[in-house]
């Protein structure tokens, strides 16, 4: 049985137990989707593998490349899902629409309803990112919400908090570091995490 | 306020008070991505079987007490299950029949010591 971590159902776990039978299950419908010829294991695995390729080197490339060559920026900007293709990867989103983080503004992404994510450019979501308490709270309390991540935002500083939905997934643009020119562009994007991009992070330095 | 959208949804929990964030990276399971996996295959526009919205209808409609205890990747599998049945594409019974055939098989391999 599943069970819930803390007192307001923040992240509901398989255990062992739990796990074990959702693969039976999972084993199960694949098979009888197998047997009506509606899909092959092969499709399976070759998917799998699709899901598990991108990942935040994506999204560094991205934000190296806007902090870099100012006409990409503006790009990515107005027209987030066709500036990530032109980096030849392939969005599966309908529309990505990039936030700018700057010396007054600070961009938070967040899905209150379920988990949306821009998981093409970032890969699978963090644990926490789908808890009911990250998706309650981020839009009630962000502030104490960053807090929490270690992040004292200024009050001196705007936060503008972003509820994604299935067709429309953020991604924060970073400020960059101040001294950009010092670093190459393989350590610039060494120096991107994926909590950059959601926001709940903000200096890259 | 007056809310003319009707009652939220138990999904719906943007605002509702809760506790700390569970500052939890958890590795992302075989049986979680073969879901997504057989879910995106579903939807694909060769396939057109089920869509991520039908998903997220199944998910939501469900109820809040099996909404609350399955995990978001149970969610989803149980959501798409519901969809196709729904639909006729597999039956209850079949599906049955082959985690039965599933769970035998589980419990004949013998436990790693």
């Amino acid at each position: 049985m599943p069970h819930d971590q803390g007192e307001h159902e923040a992240l509901v776990i398989e255990d062992e137990a739990g796990n074990i039978e959702a693969q039976i299950v999972v084993d199960a419908l694949q098979e009888v989707l197998i047997g009506k010829g509606l899909l092959t294991a092969l499709e399976v695995t070759s998917a799998i593998a699709k899901l598990e390729s991108p990942g935040i080197h994506l999204g560094a490339q991205v934000v190296v490349k806007a902090w870099t060559d100012p006409d990409y920026r503006a790009r990515l900007r107005s027209d987030g899902r066709a500036a990530v293709q032109e980096l030849k990867i392939p969005v599966t989103e309908a529309r990505i629409i990039v936030v700018e983080n700057t010396p007054e503004l600070h961009n938070l992404i967040t899905c209150t309803l379920c988990s949306c994510y821009p998981r093409s450019i970032l890969g699978q979501p963090p644990s926490w990112y789908i808890s009911k308490a990250y998706r309650a709270r981020s839009v009630r309390e962000p502030r104490r919400v960053l807090a929490e991540f270690g992040l004292d935002l200024s009050e001196n500083i705007q936060l503008v908090v972003h509820d994604s939905n299935a067709d429309m997934r953020y991604l924060v643009l970073p400020e960059p570091p101040e001294d950009l020119e010092r670093f190459s562009l393989h350590e610039l994007e060494a120096l991107i995490s994926r909590d950059h991009l959601i926001g709940v992070a903000r200096e890259v330095a | 306020m007056e809310n003319d959208k009707g009652p939220k949804g138990y999904h719906d929990v943007g605002g509702d008070p809760a506790g700390d964030i569970p500052m939890a990276d958890l590795p992302w399971l075989h049986w979680e991505k073969q879901v997504e996996a057989i879910r995106g295959l579903l939807g694909d526009g060769t396939r057109r079987i089920v869509s991520l919205d039908e998903v997220r209808r199944g998910f939501e409609s469900f109820g809040v007490e099996k909404y609350n205890t399955l995990s978001f990747y149970r969610r989803r599998l149980e959501a798409m299950t519901d969809i196709l049945i729904e639909k006729g594409i597999v039956s209850r019974a079949e599906l049955d029949e082959a985690i039965e055939a599933g769970k035998l098989r589980w419990t004949d391999v013998d436990t790693p010591s």
